[in-house]
């Protein structure tokens, strides 16, 4: 008798536990893991479960759960268990939005959540594309279909105004749109993630929107769009005190970017330690093309294999009714970039295009617009970049004349892209429209002889080149251009 | 399958369809990820287009893995900048048309025919050059015929293992332009028996097979090859037994043609 | 001394000749074929048919791996010979398979007039059917594909089957798995001396998926096989009104529908002669065990149906005459013995559960009994059946459904000779085990009919019925000791022993 009491409360003690301790299995919401069964209703039903009573973690082991929407609430974690994949249906009809974007994991004002685990999250989001393209080809879902793909898709995981946030040691994948997206996010941890997103055209890796004291540390990003990626969506918000340090990432566009909208701005924006391949465009990207700013910027030991360009930096103004935005106070320093002959991402699902031909391999750039927009305060430190050369002036001709370089175009509305110009004048390095720019131990190598100089400089002030060494075979070729450029330095 | 009457039942589709001449390459069902083989997929679009009263197959940025094609009436296939058509590396998936070598896109007999390259409207005011692109992966499909020829499945009969890009024969109006033509397994375009064709602004990239010549015209009226950039192991331009041949402005890495 | 030699070199030549034809294996990979399950063989595999059959023949050897495949045209003296481990997986792009304009179906692979053509070993032909007529669903609403979209599907030529053979001799379909075709799984269309054994067919992926179609072949044997089918699992057609269907053995197989087990029809244009079927078994099947539908003209006759096992099966037998297509000509159904017969048919829907159920029609009825159904004047003649055990659920409540036994009310049942034949087609039937209507000579022998629950109806009624003899047939209904279990109707010449 007693023995029963004491069992039953031993029992009974478990069960409390469990509630105090916050641990959910997914089964128990009736959460199925084999793959067919759409959990949509019983996964949202869990975590509202859990953020009602006082939060937790909901569980989920190794299997494949299929699943539409699902939005994260405040003070619930989710552990995907080594081979638990949270799979995203293939029915479009299956998604729902989440503060305006339509999205397959997402949050929205939810403090303290959390996503951890060796698991999957899979937005299948190639299959699911095609099915949104169906639907808007009929009508069905209105949307444009230009470029001959559905504009209206899913991203993969959309979390807006969310505080203290981790992601930790899953794999998120596959989104039928950009992959992983913190929209004016604070205090938020990405920590030993893997981001792939090749799935669909313009699956961006990682998009940094807005967010304040963020750091995505240790991570792999492999993108067919932008790898790792900032960007300003709101003209009243800016990213302010971001890490990213030790990741490594592969992109059919750029690998760090910064951009393409710009309608904010970034602040203090650390990039330390990273590792950049098989890049189509470049390895590093900052464009304030809508106005906007971007200032104090570091980039520091960064290494590139493989990669079609280095260094782009941009001030465009593609938005006339707003002022145009500001670049200064970056400091790109312990650079290390291989650029390849052949095409840096072939073979990858969704190669990036081959774009503005004809031209010879583009040099590094630094442009900034006409009329007093120059891109200020510049420092290029402990760099080597080396260049396969070969340009052909019979492939495309830009030379050194004044009209050659006064009929470059400023394009201040166009995309901005390394490539944009066509064929420059320079195979190293172009600057136009900089302000104090400094060159300090660079190494500037061409493989084989190309027709251009390795650096050109127009229509700047304030440049100082020190310890800037040339290898290339035609040893005897000035190797240095300038074009209206005043407060020149050479050391 | 082979015909492609439109149902009553669908006859609100069916108008608008019919009375369209510009047509997405994914209506067709037509997959842009490089390792769907695509094509009955695009041959149903050209087909379809034709029967139509003709128009243009539109492509846009993305691989478009193929076998080859026939172009047929007044069909245009545009490649829009970053719009690959990757020809499959494997021998069987190519036929010639009459007279003619095997190709990605072929032609027999065909009218008012193109494949031409474009680009956005940019600040940048230039010509569409070399912007869609088709890539022949000849190494490797020159590989694959090799390996067959070897073991003796495929027969010994000449040029049946080099495919070009581009073959036509016995055509009337043909515009090929703007394009990037990379790795083709044999000539690159290949012209035989046309009338009133004008191949320009291409750049020609395919030096991954020995002989392989770039532009061969033979036994054609009122050819003109302007503005082109050919970069190939054999002779850029040849022009055979061919009639009001206008060539001008064509460039290779060695200077100007 | 010469003449020797010649003859020892032709039989050299002979015996090397011999060597030859049975050592002809080529591996598909060899040509170029690459089992990833991503690339699309289709022209590959007809270079590499077209090959083999350009050089004395031999099997094409499919080695484990994942062959994706649109259509492809097998050719004479060659064998597809899939592997243990290796798929011929169809593309789920509907472009890549061609309806064939001399068969008027469409199909991933094909043989027209060929011989000697086979497709063995113990891989897996799979055609991926669910996705495939899906996207040709697409096509067609965006007005690509002419298809009236009937029942909101794409007609069932227009979908590939699996395997479309016609007009060929010497067929061997061996050891294969037969999965997921987009219409029929596999039609053998006026085809000689075709061997069937060993396979096993899962056909469940989308609507019509019949489990096998035998239309109009002579000399046929299948054996040893299992069939699970959406629609009909075993199926003799005929389409030919100058063709028949003839000299057919089936042993041994295990058949499972959404429709019929086995089934004669329902395309009946020509007819079924000399069939032999033997040690049959089906369960799971929403409608009959067996099914003879003689409604197009065409003649059924010479028939042996010896050994059936049929569990949770909606009902047990059919026969059928009708007249829907006949154009003329009078069709007949006659000579038909079916002995040594186990059935249990159940109150519950027997397929439920099973992907593509088939629908629930003819209602409101209580259980169907089976039935033997001719026409007035195109009566249904000779059928024996011989030592049978029916177990039916009863519960036949006359508030639900009736049909009683006044003369009205038996005339009052249509003759319905221009729909489709299905045991249900009448709604409720006045009998719970047996309904005879417009036959001669009816000989039952050792035959036992058992109700688990009482029905309102007797067992047994014979509307129209010109001799019969019930030898040691037995009865047995819950609280029906009295009850009259057989009811003749306009009817002579019955004898109960």
């Amino acid at each position: 008798m007693y023995k029963k009491t004491f069992l039953l409360c031993l029992f009974g003690a478990c069960c409390m536990m469990q509630v105090a301790a916050g641990e959910y299995n997914a089964s128990l919401f009736g959460i199925k893991s084999n793959g067919t069964t759409l959990n949509t209703r019983s996964i949202q039903k869990a975590i509202d479960h859990i953020s009602e009573n006082g939060g937790g973690t909901l569980h989920f082991y190794v299997g494949r759960y299929l699943t539409g929407t699902i939005t994260l609430k405040s003070n619930v974690t989710i552990h995907l268990h080594e081979g638990a994949i949270l799979l995203g249906s293939t029915n479009p009809y299956d998604y729902e939005q989440v503060a305006h974007n339509l999205t397959f994991i997402g949050a929205y004002r939810a403090e303290n959540i959390a996503v951890i685990g060796q698991g999957v999250i899979d937005g299948q989001g190639r299959e699911l594309a095609y099915n949104f393209l169906d639907q808007q080809q009929k009508g069905i879902i209105k949307g444009s279909t230009t470029y001959d793909r559905a504009g209206v898709r899913s991203k993969g995981v959309y979390l807006r105004e969310c505080k203290n946030v981790t992601f930790r040691g899953v794999t998120v994948k596959n989104g039928a749109d950009w992959t992983f997206v913190p929209d004016q996010c604070e205090d938020m941890l990405v920590d030993s993630v893997a981001v792939i997103g090749h799935a669909f055209w313009n699956n961006d890796g990682i998009d940094i929107v807005d967010c304040k004291n963020f750091k995505l540390l240790h991570s792999f990003v492999d993108a067919a769009d932008d790898a790792i990626c900032f960007k300003s969506h709101d003209a009243n918000a800016a990213s302010d005190n971001v890490e990213v340090r030790s990741c490594v990432a592969r992109s059919s566009a750029s690998a760090i970017k910064f951009g393409t909208v710009s309608a904010g701005g970034y602040k203090n924006i650390r990039i330390i330690n990273n590792k950049v391949y098989n890049t189509h465009r470049s390895a590093i990207t900052i464009a304030i093309p809508d106005g906007g700013y971007a200032e104090n910027i570091l980039i520091d030991s960064l290494y590139a294999y493989n990669t079609s360009n280095a260094i782009y930096l941009r001030i465009g103004a593609r938005n006339t009714s707003r002022p145009v935005g500001t670049l200064k106070n970056v400091t790109i320093q312990n650079l290390y970039c291989e650029i390849p002959e052949a095409k840096a991402d072939a073979a990858y699902p969704y190669e990036g295009p081959i774009e503005d031909n004809p031209r010879n391999i583009s040099p590094a750039s630094i442009v900034g617009l006409a009329g007093g927009h120059n891109i200020e305060n510049v420092t290029l430190r402990n760099i080597t970049l080396v260049y396969p050369g070969g340009g052909s002036p019979y492939y495309a001709h830009r030379g050194l004349s004044p009209a050659e370089l006064d009929s470059i175009p400023e394009m201040p509305r166009s995309y901005p892209e390394f490539s944009q110009f066509v064929e420059l004048p320079a195979w190293a390095f172009w600057v136009r429209h900089a302000k104090n720019v400094i060159f300090e131990n660079i190494t500037l190598k061409a493989k084989a002889y190309d027709y251009r100089p390795a650096i050109v400089i127009q229509e700047s002030d304030g440049i100082t080149l020190r310890n800037v060494l040339y290898d290339e075979p035609d040893k005897r070729k000035k190797q240095l251009h300038t074009y209206k450029t005043t407060n020149i330095v050479q050391e | 399958m082979k015909k492609f009457m439109l149902s009553l039942l669908l006859a609100a589709c069916a108008l608008t369809l019919a009375a369209q001449t510009e047509y997405k390459a994914s209506l067709f069902g037509c997959m842009s990820d490089g390792v769907t083989l695509n094509t009955r997929s695009i041959q149903t679009a050209i087909n379809t287009i034709s029967s139509q009263g003709g128009g243009m197959l539109h492509f846009y940025v993305g691989r478009y893995l193929t076998g080859t094609v026939f172009l047929k009436d007044n069909v245009t296939i545009v490649l829009h900048e970053g719009a690959t058509l990757v020809g499959v590396p494997s021998i069987y998936d190519y036929v010639a048309p009459s007279n003619a070598p095997k190709g990605i896109i072929v032609a027999e007999g065909q009218k008012n025919i193109g494949v031409v390259g474009s680009t956005p409207e940019r600040e940048l005011n230039t010509n569409v050059v070399g912007s869609g692109i088709i890539q022949g992966q000849g190494a490797l499909l020159t590989e694959n015929a090799q390996a067959q020829l070897a073991k003796g499945y495929l027969a010994k009969t000449s040029g049946q293992i080099s495919p070009a890009l581009i073959s036509f024969s016995g055509c009337t109006g043909v515009k090929v332009t703007g394009l990037m033509l990379q790795g083709a397994a044999g000539d690159v375009v290949a012209l035989k028996g046309c009338t009133d064709v004008e191949v320009a602004r291409l750049l020609v990239d395919s030096r991954e097979t020995l002989g392989c010549n770039g532009i061969v015209a033979d036994g054609c009226k009122n050819l003109t090859l302007t503005d082109n950039f050919i970069h190939v192991s054999g002779s850029a331009i040849q022009a055979l037994q061919s009639k009001g041949v206008k060539v001008k402005n064509n460039k290779t890495p060695k200077g100007k043609l | 001394m010469t003449r020797n030699i010649a003859k020892i070199l032709t039989l050299g030549a002979a015996l090397l000749t011999g060597w030859q034809l049975s050592a002809k294996d080529y591996d598909v990979q060899e040509f170029g074929a690459v089992g990833d399950g991503v690339f699309l063989n289709s022209c590959v595999i007809q270079h590499a048919i077209d090959y083999v059959h350009a050089h004395g023949g031999g099997r094409l050897v499919f080695s484990p791996g994942t062959y994706v495949t649109g259509s492809i045209y097998l050719k004479s003296n060659v064998t597809l010979h899939i592997e243990q481990g290796a798929t011929l997986l169809g593309s789920t792009n509907p472009w890549d398979y061609v309806k064939d304009p001399y068969v008027g179906w469409n199909a991933m692979i094909f043989a027209i007039k060929q011989e000697n053509v086979g497709i063995t070993g113990k891989g897996v032909i799979n055609g991926r059917g669910f996705t495939t007529a899906n996207n040709m669903i697409k096509y067609i609403q965006k007005g690509l594909y002419s298809d009236p979209l009937r029942n909101d599907r794409p007609g069932e030529t227009n979908r590939p089957e699996n395997i479309h053979f016609r007009e060929c001799t010497h067929v061997l379909i061996q050891d294969i798995t037969l999965k997921d075709p987009a219409s029929w799984n596999q039609t053998y269309d006026q085809c000689r001396n075709l061997l069937v054994e060993r396979i096993y067919v899962d056909s469940k992926s989308y609507w019509n998926n019949d489990g096998i179609d035998i239309v109009d072949c002579d000399s046929v044997t299948i054996k040893d096989s299992f069939f699970d089918a959406a629609d009909d699992a075993i199926c003799f057609k005929s389409h030919d009104a100058s063709s028949i269907c003839q000299n057919v053995v089936v042993d041994n197989c295990t058949g499972r529908s959404s429709a019929s087990g086995l089934k004669f029809g329902t395309a009946s244009r020509g007819g079924f002669r000399n069939f032999k079927i033997t040690n049959l078994t089906i369960f799971d099947t929403f409608r009959s065990a067996i099914t003879f539908a003689a409604v197009d003209g065409g003649q059924i006759e010479n028939i042996t149906v010896d050994g059936v096992r049929s569990i949770n099966t909606g009902n047990v037998f059919y026969l059928r005459i009708g007249d829907r297509w006949s154009s003329g000509k009078t069709p007949t159904l006659k000579n038909v013995a079916i002995r040594n017969v186990y059935a249990e048919v159940p109150f519950t829907k027997p397929d439920a559960g099973y992907s593509y159920e088939g629908p629930v029609e003819d209602n409101p009825r209580n259980i169907s009994p089976a039935s033997i159904v001719g026409l007035p004047n195109k009566r249904i003649e000779n059928i024996t059946l011989e030592n049978i055990k029916m177990v039916y659920p009863g519960r036949g409540d006359s508030l639900y459904a009736k049909v009683g036994l006044a003369a009205g009310e038996l005339d009052a049942i249509p003759e319905m000779e221009k729909s489709y034949p299905e045991f249900s087609q009448f709604k409720e039937l006045p009998a719970w085990g047996l309904y005879v209507r417009h036959a001669d000579n009816i000989q039952l022998k050792n035959v036992s009919f058992k109700a688990q629950n009482a029905d309102y109806r007797p067992a047994v009624v014979l509307d129209d019925v010109n001799g019969a003899t019930f030898s040691g047939v037995a009865f047995s209904e819950p609280s029906a000791r009295k009850k009259q279990q057989i009811f003749p109707y306009k009817s002579s010449s019955i004898h109960v022993k």
